[in-house]
């Protein structure tokens, strides 16, 4: 069987990947102008408090030396100590992660309830007035700002129809599935329609190959056929686009996570890069980096799902 | 004069007498601040409140906050030596009851009250004063600035504390109401670490920490042994993290909260008639200025063209378009009028003809270009700084608005690399010798470069410095008014406007007050029903 080592060499090709995503961001953010002794002093600083400050968070070594500082402690796992929070960095990052993991997983459901039945109708009356109508909505969809979109929601849903909270994320999985809502829709409308897109066409050349006239000239119904030999064929193209767009979703749940107030990474990492709280903002990168990693893994082992033809090498 | 019965500037007149404060006095300050009719009502014990806030909580260490919505928080479970009354004006007794000053203005000592007890039941002991202090001004402090003077302090014997500066400071006892000296309990502390008390602290203030669930709820419960006995009225408080304004006044006006903290401007007028809800407006300790940089316009350099700058504005109109009207024109260096010795005596009214004939006899009569750095993101910031720029059009300046994240704005500003920039300070003791190092000495005299403008005037230096060690009120008095006659007729910065809060209750609470401080105290809060 060679699923296990093909799972074990994609593990390795990570490591230089995750040096890369480590590297840039402990640099980048020593790029930005504003350090984070100053702003955690304020105005009120003076020369001396500061370099107590700067030494005191190791900022006044060569930043080589910090940097071997930080590879040294993620060797053994450690990620730091957060300077505005003063708890360790992976404590901080990991209890803001379910609400985003929640909001992603949340948000791939909604886009491929969307995507599924629109694409499959669309490609039923290929070209016809439905297929056009569908397409332009989501193409409409798909040429909104994100954070436009999640206002225009949240004025639609939760101010003028209040069927929906503001805000905020609540505290048993039900609430949560009704305060994530909007967000998550806001996401999926976005996502949904190059799905659709993709799924549509996928699924208008299924229906041309020579098993689906086989099914059909058999007597198949169509509902069994379309289940059956169309999506299952189909899906694969849109799994992958899929894959490919889960990086996208991550960054996008900055934009909507501030937009719903979710306290998720998102909020997260946008507050820490106000405080220049170094150590988190690496921490969250890294999250990142290893989310799009393990998640695009995932897409090529769903192959196997979905196409017992797919083996790993 | 305003200030002549001000507690803390009598007892130092008299310079050594111990005062024991009577309660009687502390109770009808905490009357004052009770809105109407509500003040002649009696408070009743007991219920709860829910407060929605824009921002959470986080650290309850207080060596390592900066941040105003957490200090608020902290405030409510934490005590100090003393405490400021609600118009920021004087000074209460707290865990100590009484101290004295010596003659020479130097030494403090604190008679701690033998009823102060921590939540755990524990005694609050001079102890814990030094550890407090000890702690708070190591190296990686960030509230290091909260202790002027160099103080060192020494537990005389379990009750009694004494601290010790370096150079007399009439304004040191103000200090001791901020944050950084909130006493921490330091066998607790030493027992279950630093960073397990930043999420579970001890203090010995009106309430206890009970839950604190990041980025949603703190539930805070009466403290059983709280010093002032029959405060808190409140058994439970529940501090709500609700982060976007409006989403607060929704659930204000459907009543999920009792109050909300902050109040978007544009909704203030409205909420008057919402049935039900009480809103409310404080002039905060606060100045938003511009700064001009004098080593990089030579324009500003010019008093003229400085003071050109600050006649051609219509600072009122600002304050009606920014903050509905919610504020008013600074017309002094001083932060507001909360702050001692504050006066608008010397203010200076908007005269577009004026301004351009000052501008005319200057040495630019043709006008000049500037930068001007704003924090990006900053509404109120963004707003004043395109009136600004029209305004200051009609005397020829032309000003080039540069949004700039608010970290990197920051540290353009403290390194000097910029033309004009646009500042908010704030000063939280209600006393101006906090502000002057930072606006009028230099880094060598330990300020910060007159707010990094490279402004200097020799005269109120001098009078500052002198005036810090003043014990006597009324010459006091006489040398800050001096302070603010120069500066106002020298215009080291554009002083643009004091800024407000608005605030609102269901009409249930009463005794909620925002602090020109932003501070609250919800030991006095009470509800009705």
């Amino acid at each position: 069987m060679n699923f296990p080592r093909f799972v074990a060499r994609r593990m390795m090709q990570l490591v230089p990947v995750i040096f890369g995503i480590v590297l840039i961001v402990f640099l980048f953010v020593r790029l930005i102008p504003g350090d984070p002794a100053s702003i955690m002093l304020g105005a009120y600083a003076t020369p001396e408090t500061l370099a107590a400050l700067r030494t005191d968070l190791g900022l006044d070594r060569p930043i080589w030396a910090q940097f071997g500082i930080f590879l040294g402690d993620l060797a053994q796992g450690q990620f730091g100590s957060s300077m505005v929070y003063r708890r360790p960095v992976l404590e901080v990052v990991l209890e803001r992660m379910p609400a985003t993991m929640m909001l992603t997983v949340y948000a791939v459901v909604l886009s491929l309830l969307i995507c599924v039945p629109l694409a499959v109708i669309a490609a039923l009356h290929n070209n016809g007035l439905v297929d056009q109508i569908i397409r332009s909505v989501t193409t409409l969809a798909l040429a909104m700002p994100t954070f436009w979109l999640g206002l225009n929601l949240l004025i639609l849903f939760a101010v003028i129809m209040p069927l929906f909270p503001v805000a905020g994320y609540g505290a048993t999985f039900g609430q949560r599935l009704w305060h994530l809502f909007l967000p998550a829709l806001t996401i999926a409308l976005h996502l949904a329609p190059t799905l659709m897109r993709t799924l549509r066409s996928t699924i208008i050349e299924v229906m041309q190959s020579p098993h689906v006239e086989f099914a059909r000239t058999k007597g198949l119904p169509p509902g069994k056929l379309i289940r059956r030999h169309v999506l299952r064929n189909g899906l694969m193209a849109t799994v992958t686009i899929l894959g490919v767009n889960i990086g996208w979703l991550m960054g996008g749940s900055v934009v909507i996570e501030n937009v719903f107030n979710v306290p998720g990474l998102g909020s997260l990492i946008i507050s820490s890069v106000d405080a220049r709280d170094y150590p988190v903002i690496q921490g969250i990168a890294l999250v990142f980096g290893l989310l799009v990693i393990v998640i695009n893994l995932a897409t090529d082992l769903v192959y196997a799902i979905l196409d017992p033809r797919v083996t790993y090498e | 004069m305003a200030y002549a019965g001000h507690w803390l500037e009598r007892r130092l007149g008299a310079a050594t007498a111990a005062t024991a404060l009577s309660a009687v006095a502390l109770s009808m300050a905490a009357l004052s601040i009770l809105p109407g009719d509500a003040a002649a009502q009696t408070p009743v014990r007991g219920g709860k409140i829910v407060i929605a806030r824009s921002a959470d909580i986080t650290v309850w260490d207080p060596k390592y906050t900066n941040d105003t919505l957490t200090l608020q928080a902290q405030g409510q479970i934490y005590g100090n030596l003393l405490q400021s009354s609600p118009d920021g004006k004087t000074l209460q007794p707290s865990l100590a009851e009484s101290y004295e000053v010596s003659a020479d203005g130097r030494v403090y000592t604190f008679k701690l009250r033998p009823t102060a007890k921590f939540c755990d039941g524990s005694p609050v002991t001079a102890e814990d004063v030094k550890f407090t202090f000890d702690r708070a001004m190591e190296k990686d402090s960030r509230v290091l600035w909260q202790f002027p003077n160099k103080p060192s302090v020494e537990a005389l014997d379990p009750a009694t504390v004494r601290i010790t500066l370096d150079k007399a400071n009439v304004a040191f006892a103000r200090y001791l109401t901020l944050w950084g000296t909130h006493v921490l309990s330091k066998s607790y502390t030493e027992k279950v670490g630093v960073q397990e008390m930043g999420q579970k602290p001890l203090g010995s203030g009106a309430f206890c920490m009970d839950r604190f669930v990041k980025g949603q709820v703190t539930i805070l419960k009466r403290n059983p042994g709280y010093w002032d006995t029959g405060k808190p009225y409140l058994d439970e408080v529940e501090l709500r993290f609700v982060q976007d304004e409006n989403a607060a006044v929704l659930q204000l006006r459907s009543g999920q909260v009792d109050v909300a903290m902050s109040v978007p401007f544009s909704q203030a007028e409205s909420l008057k008639r919402a049935p039900g809800v009480v809103p409310a407006m404080v002039t905060l300790d606060a100045t938003a200025a511009i700064v001009p940089n004098l080593k990089t316009v030579p324009a500003v350099a010019d008093v003229k063209v400085r003071k050109a700058m600050l006649m051609a504005l219509d600072r009122q109109a600002m304050v009606d378009a920014l903050l509905f009207g919610n504020g008013e024109p600074a017309q002094s260096p001083f932060y507001g009028p909360g702050v001692l010795f504050h006066t608008r005596d010397f203010g200076i009214k908007h005269d577009l003809e004026a301004a351009k004939a000052l501008m005319a006899e200057s040495a630019f009569p043709k006008g000049f270009t500037a930068k001007m750095l704003i924090p990006s993101g900053d509404e109120m910031a963004g707003q004043a700084a395109v009136i600004v720029k029209d305004q200051l059009a009609k005397i020829g300046i032309t000003i080039d608005v540069q949004p700039t994240e608010s970290g990197t704005w920051f540290s353009l500003w403290s390194g000097g690399n910029f033309e004009l920039v646009y500042k908010l300070g704030s000063n939280l003791v209600g006393d101006p010798a906090q502000n002057m190092p930072f606006d009028f000495w230099s880094v060598e005299e330990g300020g910060r470069n007159a707010a990094f403008s490279s402004y200097r005037n020799e005269e109120i230096v001098k009078i500052s410095k002198a005036a810090e060690g003043e014990t006597d009120p009324a010459k006091r008095a006489a040398m800050y008014r001096e302070v603010q006659r120069i500066a106002m007729s020298e215009v080291p910065q554009i002083y643009l406007f004091h800024p407000s809060v608005v605030f609102a209750t269901r009409d249930h609470v009463k005794g909620f007050a925002v602090y020109p401080t932003r501070m609250v105290r919800l030991s006095d809060v009470w509800r009705t029903k």
